[in-house]
């Protein structure tokens, strides 16, 4: 199966899931998905979904200038991007466990 | 994108990022300005550690990627080899930034409109630079935020301001106001508060010029921002003072005496009894003499009750000798008998003999019930003074007010010795 295709639809609690702890930039983002194991994920995807949680509030947003080179804009969680993390995140467990059941035994099976 | 530009910036890898940057701007152009600031600002950084981290990855095919010491690249777009076409990154951005697809072709960057946007760009990012040392501590983004919320406030403001510059210019009436006084400025300020805050909100710029006049319409609102302000409150004080009369009670605060809004002339006392009283000298409650002339002490002609003719009151302030200033009933004189001084500031008697006392309204009035056994029933002899002193009229009122009717109709003064306060005459009293 396409990663990116079921990427589209989890991007937005993966970006939640790596700034939680702590603020990034918009390619430190991707680097911690990468890290993390997201391979495939798109730079401009990922700028693009910050740019939408952003303007959705669940991400605060400042500007730090570089000793070297342009500025980068910074991330932060805001109590909302929180709330909506934790209910994201049990609706992915429901999920996860539902599909791992369904694929389990008909892997099992087969 | 081109990068064959000669020009050195073009030649390093922050020119080459630089260039990628205003490419995926160009095509994200027919958002509004906000959101293609939101979704590129901070691009460039991502752009240059991205390049690092791919050069990484690729070995040295990617050289010279440290910041201090940048190095030539060489020409067909290595940010393209590794990022795509400029315009598939902006149509990824835009598909996971939530915006819809492009609506115009980037092909317009090649414009002159295209040319001046990127050198404004060019401008405001300087402009970012200079203040994103202060604008990047932690107090700073604060109040860039606290700003940010006060946008609003912004539109709804410049909303105002073009509908004063459009009232002012198309209506004869008064200038800006801060709160309309009609219903058509109030229509007028309403429909240009929302359509500049729809474009506030990235809304209704439907033709690409519109927004340049948003940004100049902006910049002139800010700039005449104060002179209409000031205009507007100018104008708005004006109209409440006026309405109020708060303009005439501060040039022009009343002197003298005033009861039920009219200016008193004259005072006349009564004693317990009902019977006028003559040289009372009238005291307010802070111990200053009651004066009823205002200004230009004896230079306005005063009315007495029911005589014809101009007359004026003895001058209280050139009363003179031993008479003060407080004495009621003030006494009068004719116009024909009066002379200016020679300051031409006052009018006075020219003749001594000519003054009189100002005939009082009421011969008598009813007496007090309190008063005591004197005052039960006023006798003949004590109303027969006042009489004498109108020219004519208050003796008919005294005929019908007071049943013994002396009628001594005398037209010069005679201060008569009677039953009266007034007997020992004073020193300005002429006396016949």
């Amino acid at each position: 199966m396409d990663t990116t295709q079921l990427l589209k639809g989890v991007l937005d609690v993966a970006v939640l899931a790596v700034v939680e702890d702590e603020d990034g930039y918009g390619y430190d983002v991707v680097r911690r998905l990468r890290t993390a194991g997201l391979d495939d994920v798109g730079d401009a995807s990922v700028y693009g979904t910050l740019r939408r949680l952003y303007a959705g509030g669940a991400l605060t947003s400042y500007v730090v200038p570089s000793d070297s080179g342009p500025h980068r804009k910074y991330y932060g969680i805001s109590p909302q991007g929180r709330q909506m993390l934790e209910t994201q995140r049990k609706v992915w467990t429901d999920f996860a466990t539902t599909m791992s059941g369904l694929l389990g035994r008909d892997g099992a099976a087969a | 994108m081109s990068v064959t530009s000669p020009e050195a910036p073009e030649r390093t890898i922050a020119g080459q990022v630089h260039t990628y940057a205003l490419a995926v701007r160009a095509a994200l152009a027919d958002l509004p300005e906000e959101q293609v600031d939101e979704l590129v600002d901070g691009l460039e950084a991502d752009l240059t550690e991205a390049l690092a981290d791919s050069a990484g990855r690729a070995g040295t095919a990617w050289p010279g990627t440290s910041a201090e010491a940048p190095s030539e690249v060489p020409d067909g777009g290595p940010l393209a080899a590794v990022f795509g076409p400029a315009e598939e990154y902006a149509a990824e951005l835009r598909a996971a930034g939530g915006l819809g697809p492009a609506t115009t072709g980037p092909e317009t960057r090649h414009t002159v409109r295209a040319a001046v946007a990127d050198a404004a760009h060019r401008a405001a990012d300087r402009w970012r630079e200079t203040w994103a040392p202060l604008m990047s501590t932690p107090g700073g983004s604060a109040v860039v935020d606290f700003l940010r919320t006060l946008r609003p406030l912004w539109w709804v403001y410049r909303g105002w301001f073009v509908a004063g510059v459009l009232w002012a210019y198309f209506s004869s009436d008064r200038g800006p106001q801060l709160v309309p006084e009609s219903l058509a400025t109030w229509v007028l300020v309403l429909a240009m508060v929302v359509v500049s805050v729809q474009w506030g909100r990235g809304r209704w710029k439907p033709w690409r010029w519109l927004r340049g006049l948003v940004r100049v319409l902006s910049v002139v609102a800010v700039l005449f921002g104060y002179a209409m302000i000031h205009a507007a409150v100018y104008n708005t004080g004006d109209a409440f003072a006026q309405d109020r009369g708060l303009y005439d009670a501060q040039t022009t605060a009343p002197d003298g005496v005033w009861s039920g809004g009219r200016q008193v002339g004259n005072l006349f006392a009564f004693d317990a009894a009902g019977k006028p009283l003559d040289d009372v000298r009238i005291f307010d409650d802070a111990g200053e003499p009651v004066r009823t002339q205002a200004f230009g002490d004896g230079a306005e002609p005063t009315e007495v009750w029911r005589a014809p003719g101009t007359y004026y009151a003895r001058p209280q302030a050139t009363a003179g000798g031993s008479r003060p200033t407080n004495v009621y009933p003030l006494q009068v004189f004719d116009e024909a008998d009066g002379t200016w001084d020679d300051d031409g500031m006052t009018f006075l008697p020219s003749d001594p003999e000519s003054v009189r006392d100002a005939p009082s309204p009421f011969v008598v009035v009813p007496p007090l019930e309190v008063a005591g056994a004197s005052a039960q029933a006023p006798d003949p002899a004590a109303t027969d003074d006042p009489a004498d002193k109108a020219a004519e009229a208050p003796a008919d009122k005294a005929a019908k007010k007071a049943t013994e009717a002396p009628a001594q109709k005398s037209t010069e003064p005679e201060p008569k010795v009677s039953a009266g306060p007034a007997e020992a005459a004073p020193s300005g009293t002429p006396t016949p």
